[in-house]
């Protein structure tokens, strides 16, 4: 699925993280400033319980945020995160992991996120909160 | 030495083998019970190296190294990767103290970005602010090759015994 039109990131090129994370867009909605992703589990992220470590976790929420508010600028800016508070309800285990993110607040120079992430049974694994600036591009 | 505890097969999301079996945690030379441990996936991802374990200051060093793989839109590294290296540090400091019976579940893990990281090597650094009996609060950086500070963070982590693991 393609973000649509003014979205600005469907023509560019898939950024690292994004082949790393191999996320793929489930949902984007601009005018309630959410968006969804699912993310694959790999087995280079397990800790030695054998659950995905929770720093992964915390990457595929960060990813989850930074697509929806880069999105809603249309790639013209980018959050640049200053803050992330990430907080560990379940362990992350399963084939597939599911990732919503919220714009609490967009300013002018700070936006504020909330993202879930979320098991194929729907069960709540992980919440966080993110505080990031907003940058434009180099180049 | 006390043996290593014995830890259930993992099951690896890509078919992969989830245990790095050639590399061992500790390399031999931590001086902890992770030596005899093999590397956990999520710490070879990131290129886990053991420095300095001082069990008196209760704080672990480590080397990392962050890769082309981590990288966001901007070239940098994504905080979320940041985030992977300190829970790792923080967590291998716990789980050293407690030679290996008790492991650290995380519930929360509150992470400061003051700067762009970049692939190469990185530094961790993790001290034990208060270890209970049930809960570990621990605090953590990663540091640049210029010494300078690019994440912090602090966790709690509720404490659990480790299947298998010598009582």
């Amino acid at each position: 699925m393609a973000l649509g039109a003014g979205a600005a990131f469907d023509e560019r090129p898939r950024p690292p993280i994004a082949i790393t994370l191999g996320w793929e867009l489930v949902e984007y909605d601009a005018d309630a400033m959410r968006l969804v992703l699912e993310f694959p589990v790999k087995g280079e992220w397990l800790n030695p319980q054998g659950v995905v470590q929770g720093g992964m976790v915390c990457a595929m929420l960060d990813a989850a945020m930074g697509i929806l508010v880069g999105a809603l600028h249309g790639g013209e800016k980018f959050p640049s995160s200053m803050d992330l508070h990430t907080q560990f309800l379940r362990p992350a285990v399963g084939e597939k992991l599911i990732g919503e993110a919220r714009v609490t607040k967009m300013g002018r120079q700070t936006a504020t996120t909330y993202a879930e992430l979320k098991g194929a049974d729907g069960k709540l694994i992980s919440t966080a909160l993110q505080t990031a600036m907003l940058v434009e591009p180099r180049g | 030495m006390r043996a290593a505890p014995q830890r259930a097969t993992v099951p690896a999301g890509d078919g992969g083998t989830a245990m790095t079996d050639n590399a061992k945690f500790g390399g031999g030379a931590s001086g902890t019970v992770l030596d005899d441990w093999p590397m956990p996936p999520s710490a070879d991802f990131i290129g886990f190296e053991f420095g300095e374990f001082d069990r008196e200051a209760m704080a672990l060093r480590t080397r990392f190294r962050a890769s082309e793989a981590m990288l966001n839109p901007a070239g940098t590294v994504q905080g979320g990767f940041l985030g992977v290296m300190l829970d790792e540090v923080m967590g291998s400091l716990v789980v050293a103290l407690h030679e290996g019976r008790l492991r650290p579940a995380t519930t929360d893990l509150h992470t400061q970005y003051f700067k762009a990281a970049y692939p190469g090597p990185l530094f961790g650094f993790a001290r034990v602010t208060r270890m209970g009996r049930s809960m570990a609060f621990t605090e953590g950086t990663i540091s640049d090759e210029a010494g300078d500070v690019v994440a912090l963070a602090i966790q709690t982590a509720k404490l659990l015994p480790i299947p298998g693991a010598p009582a």
